[in-house]
């Protein structure tokens, strides 16, 4: 009769509840005078920021029985005015999924086996603890490796790694837009330059979609600046959404740079650029105009397929708009192995037109520091404060992908991100030496990361791979230990400082108690872990209330104060360009390198790859028989991110490939067909797409599908994922190149 | 059957739909004993359940066995068969829909709440299941009835076939077995037995 | 004064981004699979290079004469005080007919109420409170109008002013009360 022992223990073990055996104990006694109904009606407006992209969208979480029921944009925030993207709203979807990770796990059997069983977060922690040891007593703090989709929450999650002495702390950026970093960097001493879309007369794109890789901000200053009459240009190989807006020019890939240095050579040619502005502000020039000087209209015809005539019309009409035009710098993946000089050339033809910190044209963003310096804008500077830590110890080794070492392309790789595709090739050729535990934060490497299969490969290589995500995503299928982070929608958040053309603010506050109770805020999950590891020094904060109210402090502005507008900027403080009314206004503020010039003609570079100012260099085209292979971004999704989300997944659960109708005559495909994509080294299956918008030599399908985790039930097996195609190859400064892969198709 | 042996059916079926832990893992061999015993004709999920104990004798090899098809049935990701009875009841296919708020509504009505450290949403399959062996144990028959008929018997509709066909072994055969008792109780037209 | 409430749809400014789509799933509680309102891509015009793309933005058209209203057999589908064709869910039996006669494809049958759905404006939920439909007020593009063209200062009714408003199928003589304006666009 053992079993009546077990049940009955169960059953009447206490008086008025079941005992707390293995997992019972659910039910309490209500206490009458307690007893609380709930509140049918009570509907509250919860202002926060989203986070079904990076971009921290000020939001409206309409609340109702204890339930977020709809998401709108801030409505007090012009900006935005009260407007959020199809991901925005799908928020509730995400909050409610059934298929989240509500548990730590650990791994119980074989890599990509899928077994896994829960675990208390001690024993995750104890877990992750001992093997961080194991690694670091064996092979020293420099085998961890940390990477994480840069945000809010890298504070917390690197000072784990840092504390550990591993000094290979990296961010997503490599395999996004982090050329345009190092151009950022390299040419004006920071990366804190925007676009006052709202305000331009003429804008060109190079790749750059805001239609359908909305920023909801950016998109709508440039719905904004159309609607006044402004002209857009879009240099595409494939006729995207932004496209569609203006004119289309379908450019040969990876030739950008050509059309870039014709602008250039027209504007030197034809005396169009900003003379003043070029003598003032900037160095180098000689050198630039000696570099361009034979690149003319002509040449980069045959180079980019685009008319001499259209290169020469489109420079002319951007010279006439002067300043409020923009040549845009791009936020994107890298086309090619140099891009960062395509990216440069990009900031120095807008410097030729004199449109930096003038309306419409480019500004360094104005956060608090920097207002501080300015006499007129002081009163607004509320500078937010710091959390203090004691000193990370000095790691013993450089890191694995050579940042800042001089007088390589390392030198100039931004410090903060690093080259996160080197993880992989670390773990797999040990090469300078091997990576051998791996920590991931909201990020999934397999999918992101150049070559997949490869990136498997590595993952099984490891002594221990941590995911901590919201959903088993690929690389959490792989781990040995799966952390459920909760959403945006269930935490508090440091302030993020947002400041455009003002300092702004924003909060992230819960809207609701956490769905899945057993579900942590990524700031509880490192603290503890650190707790756990005896690094608890680096996290002095009682909860995160506490950490934010040690932020506002020097602001004056209360954490009450703060969630009851969810956006604070200065009241009464205007946009501010430091040019708008003194054309020569001194820029030493802006420029935070020694020069205090816009380099053109860069030190920096010129240590690092011997090309102190852009020069051409003419990448393959497509053999016949043989197509481009080129990605891109599409509205209702967010890259790797939101491809199990159900209602995003509804709208969007797969895609196809794109081919223009010749090139399907060509191969006898018709829309539709199911077909099989070869790179050489790597095949897909995918379905074709037949269309007039897209180059005879190029192919194209939107990234993030493809996914291999069965886990990701609604987004498994379905569709192409790009990286699975595109060959690993490491760009000068760390980045990964997408638009060099040439691809055969054939029916499958 | 007295009050005690269906508080404690509810019970078994609870502690298998609760996730696996190490307790009730090692006592399986007697809730499967309880079964055969009360329940008719479940004879061939009593043999498969029986081959499970003895290839997988109580420890940890048989916990993670059972984790191995819990947390792909129930838990993230392919959630065979999602554990929520929101998710079936309307809306969105989402969690936390209006039926979980009904029946967290019900447990308070019956002088309930599901207490701080439960880490369970109200309308978990295991947490109705413990409810009913609350309700049961307490004899709070007409409450038990209500509950049934509102909540679980349409929840259980549901659920036990996507359990069922999920083929995994253990869970598919015990949602045979609920199902068949449930049956019983309804032919019976006597849920308390 | 009772109102003329009307939708207008600017293609030049829509981007299909789909934030309409989605703002009225939950607004409007639609089960899953259905949609009160999408905005599919019409398809793409002419031939590489010179290709042409926009996005029409479909729902009820709130006709002034709609044929949902006159067949439906128990007045379930009725023109409320403000002109905006709405389903009273308790008058309606599922008969469908509504849905056979509907000429833009606009209504289905929502499974959870048993009653024809479709789009109402968000009357109830925002319109009656002095806001603007989920639709227009989370519009990326900035592609939606909304309001009372009784009132002759309301920025619909300017704007129509100063643009040709056009109906779809206006052969049916539905009289629709949601315009698309196709100034920019190649139709």
């Amino acid at each position: 009769m053992k079993r009546r022992n077990f049940l009955k223990g169960v059953l009447y073990g206490t008086g008025a509840t079941m005992a707390l055996v293995g997992g019972f104990g659910t039910f309490n006694k209500l206490d009458s005078l307690k007893a609380e109904a709930i509140d049918k009606d009570l509907e509250t407006n919860v202002f926060s920021s989203c986070e079904m992209c990076r971009n921290q969208c000020p939001i409206a979480v309409k609340v109702k029985d204890g339930k977020v029921v709809k998401i709108d944009g801030h409505p007090d925030d012009a900006a935005f005015g009260g407007v959020i993207c199809a991901r925005g709203n799908a928020g509730p979807s995400l909050l409610y999924d059934p298929q989240r990770i509500k548990k730590p796990m650990i791994r119980t059997g074989e890599r990509g086996e899928g077994k896994f069983k829960e675990v208390s977060w001690d024993e995750a922690y104890t877990y992750i603890s001992d093997k961080l040891y194991n690694v670091k007593d064996q092979y020293g703090g420099e085998a961890i490796a940390l990477a994480s989709r840069k945000g809010p929450h890298d504070w917390f999650f690197r000072s784990i790694g840092k504390a550990l002495g591993s000094p290979n702390v990296f961010s997503h950026e490599a395999t996004c837009p982090m050329t345009r970093s190092v151009a950022l960097d390299t040419t004006f001493g920071n990366e804190a330059i925007a676009a006052d879309y709202a305000n331009t007369k003429y804008l060109i794109s190079i790749g750059r979609n805001w239609f359908e890789g909305i920023h909801v901000a950016q998109t709508r200053a440039v719905s904004k600046a159309l609607s006044n009459g402004a002209k857009l240009v879009v240099l595409d190989p494939r006729f995207s959404i932004t496209a569609s807006k203006g004119e289309w020019l379908p450019i040969k890939a990876t030739t950008d740079l050509a059309f870039v240095m014709a602008m250039a050579n027209i504007l030197i040619q034809e005396n169009l650029y900003d003379q003043n502005f070029i003598s003032q502000y900037t160095e180098g020039f000689e050198k630039w105009a000696e570099e361009v000087k034979d690149k003319t209209p002509e040449w980069a015809e045959k180079e980019t397929g685009i008319s001499k005539d259209k290169i020469i019309q489109i420079t002319r009409e951007f010279a006439a708009a002067k300043p409020q035009a923009i040549l845009d710098f791009g936020w994107r993946t890298a086309y090619t192995p140099n891009d960062y000089q395509l990216r440069r050339a990009i900031l120095i033809v807008n410097m030729m037109i004199g449109n930096l910190e003038v309306p419409g044209g480019y500004y360094r963003t104005k956060p608090a520091n920097f207002l501080k310096d300015f006499p007129d804008q002081a009163v607004h500077a509320k500078v937010l404060g710091n959390i203090t830590q004691p000193s990370f110890p000095k790691a013993s080794k450089g890191r694995i992908d050579g940042t800042g070492v001089k007088g390589t392309p390392g030198q100039i790789i931004p410090a903060y991100d690093g080259a996160v595709g080197k993880i992989v090739e670390s773990i797999l050729t040990e090469e300078p030496y091997p990576i051998r535990a791996w920590l991931v934060h909201r990020f999934n490497p397999y999918i992101s990361l150049t070559e997949s299969p490869r990136v498997l490969e590595a993952f099984k290589k490891l002594d221990l791979l941590v995911t901590c995500d919201v959903y088993m995503t690929d690389t959490a299928y792989f781990s040995d230990v799966v952390l459920p982070e909760c959403t945006y929608l269930e935490r508090y958040e440091p302030i993020f400082d947002m400041a455009g053309l003002t300092p702004k603010y924003v909060i992230r506050q819960p809207a609701v108690p956490l769905v899945y109770p057993d579900t942590k805020p990524y700031w509880q999950i490192y603290k503890e872990l650190g707790e756990k590891m005896g690094l608890g020094d680096y996290f002095e904060f009682k909860d995160m209330e506490d950490f934010v109210t040690q932020q506002l402090r020097p602001t004056g502005i209360t954490l009450d104060k703060m969630k009851e507008m969810g956006v604070w900027t200065p009241p009464g403080m205007n946009a501010f360009y430091v040019r708008a009314n003194d054309a020569k206004a001194s820029m030493d503020t802006v420029l935070s390198n020694h020069s205090k010039k816009i380099e053109i003609f860069s030190v920096d570079v010129e240590e690092a790859t011997k090309q102190g100012v852009p020069k051409y260099v003419s990448h393959p085209q497509p053999e016949e028989g043989k197509f481009r292979f080129v990605q891109g971004k599409v509205a209702v999704h967010t890259n790797a991110g939101t491809a199990n989300v159900p209602i995003l997944n509804e709208l969007m659960p797969t895609n196809t490939l794109w081919m223009n109708p010749i090139s399907c005559t060509k191969l006898s495909l018709k829309d539709g067909d199911e077909i099989v994509i070869s790179s050489g080294l790597n095949e897909h299956k995918g379905k074709i797409k037949m269309t007039e918008g897209i180059r005879p030599d190029t192919v194209f399908c939107y990234h993030g599908f493809g996914r291999v985790s069965p886990e990701l039930k609604r987004a498994f097996g379905k569709g192409i994922n790009d990286n699975h195609l595109i060959p690993n190859e490491i760009g000068e400064v760390g980045n990964t190149v997408t638009s060099t892969t040439f691809v055969t198709v054939r029916k499958a | 059957m007295d009050k005690s042996m269906i508080a404690e059916l509810y019970l078994s079926f609870a502690a298998v739909f609760h996730r696996p832990n190490q307790d009730v893992s090692d006592h399986l061999e007697e809730l499967v004993d309880l079964w055969s015993e009360v329940i008719p004709e479940i004879d061939e999920a009593v043999q498969k359940l029986s081959t499970f104990c003895r290839g997988f004798p109580p420890g940890e090899q048989r916990l993670n066995a059972l984790w191995e098809h819990y947390i792909p049935l129930f838990e993230t990701g392919a959630v065979e068969a999602s554990p929520y009875a929101s998710v079936y009841s309307g809306e969105k296919g989402l969690v936390l829909g209006k039926e979980a708020f009904n029946v967290q509504q019900f447990y308070a009505n019956c002088g309930y709440v599901m207490g701080e450290k439960s880490a369970e949403l109200p309308d978990h399959l295991a947490v109705e299941l413990e409810f009913c062996a609350l309700l049961a144990r307490n004899g709070q028959a007409e409450a038990l009835m209500e509950f049934q008929k509102k909540h679980l018997t349409p929840f259980l509709k549901s659920i036990l076939p996507r359990i069922k066909n999920s083929d995994r072994p253990v869970y598919s055969e015990i949602a045979t077995i609920l199902e068949v008792r449930q049956l019983n109780l309804q032919k019976e037209g006597d849920f308390v037995g | 004064m009772a109102k003329k409430y009307t939708m207008i749809i600017n293609l030049a400014k829509c981007i299909g981004c789909q934030a309409c789509t989605v703002a009225c799933k939950f607004q409007n509680n639609v089960p899953d699979g259905k949609f009160r309102t999408k905005t599919p891509a019409n398809e793409l015009k002419g031939t590489y290079p010179n290709v042409s793309l926009y996005f029409v933005k479909e729902a009820c058209q709130m006709c002034q004469k709609a044929p949902c209203v006159s067949v439906c057999p128990t007045k379930a589908s009725y023109y409320n005080e403000d002109g905006v064709v709405l389903v009273d869910e308790d008058k309606c039996v599922g008969c469908l007919y509504c849905m056979t006669a509907c000429p833009y494809d606009a209504r289905f049958l929502n499974n959870e109420t048993g009653a024809v759905d479709k789009c109402t404006f968000c009357y109830e939920l925002k319109v009656s409170k002095g806001e603007k439909p989920a639709c227009v007020s989370t519009c990326v593009g900035g592609a939606l109008i909304f309001g009372d063209l009784n009132d002759p200062l309301s920025q619909a009714s300017q704007f129509l002013a100063k643009h040709k408003g056009e109906v779809r199928k206006p052969e049916l003589g539905t009289h629709p009360g949601v315009y698309y304006i196709y100034e920019g666009v190649v139709k």
